[in-house]
């Protein structure tokens, strides 16, 4: 039984889902559109004794001083500097230039605005020179990752920031295209002063059309989320769902998995309160979720029918 | 002597949860450094298999690396009879256990409010806990997330001519870049110390030397 609506603690602006959204009919890229980005990528990467090899997922080159791969479901491209991985002792990075920022959560960083432009500079000049510098660019950053060392007690000794990462995301006729299949990060450390490559991933499967698909509005949109087995479950027992974040966008499925159709969907997190434990008393869980927010039957009359997602997790053929 | 793996997940109505789990411990049961020893689904999920339990071998210490699919929050994550958190006897590596990878949200949290410090007497010779600063996601296509911390880890390396050289950390981040969007956060707690370092620590046939004395944790987290 379908968790009502009214039901639902929505502890975020719902975004307003217009009633009809956009599918995009995809393509991944074949083999040969990548053969220029994975001979630039294994140039840059000094993998001068590469060989090619077949794997699960797809092919590589490969040699001591990294990899590129191939996904054959996607045309997704993933390259890495081997030796880098391990050079350092520990998670420390010498930026020369990195500002602490405040945030809810605590001390956070940044670089400086003039080493992350001369970052994203070198990241759009890389992906230019390998072909993979496409279209449908909705968003670029650059983020720096976080540690921290604690003493035996858990408390913060020393924090500071870790590898940078040039992150772009993608969309199609201004919507976002959410999920792990639709993206580009290029990870760097700095050596000797200097931002070098450490690894990057890159996965943007060709639009070769575009459909218009009816979701009815926001509240029908969340027709799936609502039938959740997991939150019907937690609901049925007395968990409060609360929801804390919702995106709404065209699905794009990970880069190991065939996909011929985005199609709207929503990324909902949030948590479910006050569930008990018999012997501790209350607890609670968090949750991350996409769901479809068009029913199939929508789907089918814009000729755009596809499996479910759990559907998808159930009986999905993969490349590999 | 091969090292062992395992696998606990519980559905919760999405099959590929058991999949992500069994991904990671089938890869690597088909190597010859590793046997895939334990498997538990579902109602086979239980507490006493994480929480000191008198009379009871925990079977999450009977491996040394575990893939566990199941629901988090920053102080505990469910089993079938409820959940395990923070306050709980929880040992990891009092027997064997050196590497708890699991895609429970939030579990590794990091906030100057909450520091992921209340783990730390989860450690007693454990290595690494593998999981997500902030919540990770299920139904768009997660289910090889194990498989791919399999890959990274250990089955390219010992397949493909010892070219995926490459630390568990990495092997994490890479695995966890393939299945969630650039929102989510990987994260991870290690101990360490001067005689048994972590930092680049590989998913490997041999038992590495654990840090028991003079230790530190660090924290990490980045960009899926």
């Amino acid at each position: 039984m379908p968790i009502p609506f009214r039901d639902i603690d929505f502890r975020v602006e719902l975004p307003d889902i217009p009633s009809a959204m956009p599918a995009a009919v995809t393509e991944g890229q074949c083999s040969h559109e990548r053969v220029e980005a994975m001979r630039t990528l294994a140039a840059v990467l000094d993998i001068d004794d590469a060989i090619e090899v077949t794997l699960p997922f797809g092919h590589a080159l490969a040699g001591q001083a990294g990899q590129v791969e191939f996904f054959a479901a996607s045309g997704a491209v993933r390259a890495r500097n081997i030796p880098l991985l391990s050079r350092f002792d520990d998670e420390r990075r010498d930026w020369p230039d990195v500002e602490k920022v405040e945030t809810d959560e605590g001390i956070s960083y940044q670089l400086g605005r003039r080493t992350g432009d001369r970052l994203l500079g070198e990241a759009r000049e890389l992906l230019g020179r390998a072909g993979l510098a496409d279209d449908g660019v909705a968003d670029v950053d650059v983020v720096l990752g976080r540690w921290a060392m604690l003493d035996e007690k858990g408390r913060e000794r020393e924090s500071g920031p870790g590898r940078a990462t040039v992150r772009m995301s993608y969309a199609v006729e201004g919507t976002p295209l959410i999920g792990a299949g639709a993206k580009t990060n290029l990870h760097y450390d700095p050596v000797d002063g200097r931002p070098t490559l450490a690894r990057m991933f890159h996965v943007h499967r060709k639009v070769v059309d575009v459909r218009e698909v009816r979701t009815g509005g926001t509240e029908e949109a969340f027709s799936a989320f609502l039938a959740d087995p997991f939150l019907e479950e937690k609901s049925g027992r007395g968990g409060r769902i609360v929801v804390t974040a919702v995106r709404a966008g065209l699905l794009a499925l990970p880069a190991d998995t065939p996909q011929r159709v985005a199609y709207p969907a929503l990324a909902v997190e949030g948590t479910v309160e006050s569930l008990k434990d018999d012997r501790k008393g209350g607890y609670e869980v968090r949750f991350g979720r996409y769901v479809p927010a068009a029913s199939p039957e929508a789907l089918r009359r814009a000729g755009v029918a596809v499996p479910t997602p759990n559907d998808e997790d159930a009986g999905r053929s993969r490349s590999r | 002597m091969a090292r062992t793996v395992g696998s606990w997940w519980i559905k919760d109505g999405i099959d590929g949860r058991r999949i992500e789990a069994q991904g990671f411990a089938s890869l690597l049961g088909g190597l010859s450094q590793f046997d895939w020893t334990q498997d538990h689904g579902d109602s086979g999920v239980v507490e006493k298999d994480f929480v000191t339990t008198a009379n009871w071998t925990e079977r999450s210490d009977q491996v040394d690396a575990i893939m566990m699919s199941s629901h988090g929050s920053p102080n505990s994550f469910s089993v079938s009879d409820g959940s395990v958190s923070t306050s709980d006897a929880v040992d990891f590596g009092k027997n064997d256990l050196e590497v708890f990878a699991t895609h429970a949200c939030a579990l590794l949290e990091h906030t100057s409010s909450n520091s992921v410090g209340r783990w730390i007497p989860a450690f007693q010779k454990l290595h690494y806990m593998c999981g997500f600063h902030n919540s990770s996601y299920s139904g768009g296509g997660q289910d090889s997330r194990g498989w791919w911390f399999a890959f990274y880890g250990a089955w390219a390396y010992y397949t493909i001519f010892g070219l995926w050289d490459m630390p568990l950390r990495e092997a994490w981040a890479e695995a966890n870049e393939v299945v969630e969007g650039s929102g989510v956060q990987w994260a991870y707690l290690r101990a360490t110390s001067d005689s048994a370092p972590t930092y680049n620590e590989r998913l490997r046939g041999s038992e590495p030397a654990d840090p028991t004395s003079g230790r530190r944790f660090l924290t990490a987290r980045g960009s899926c």
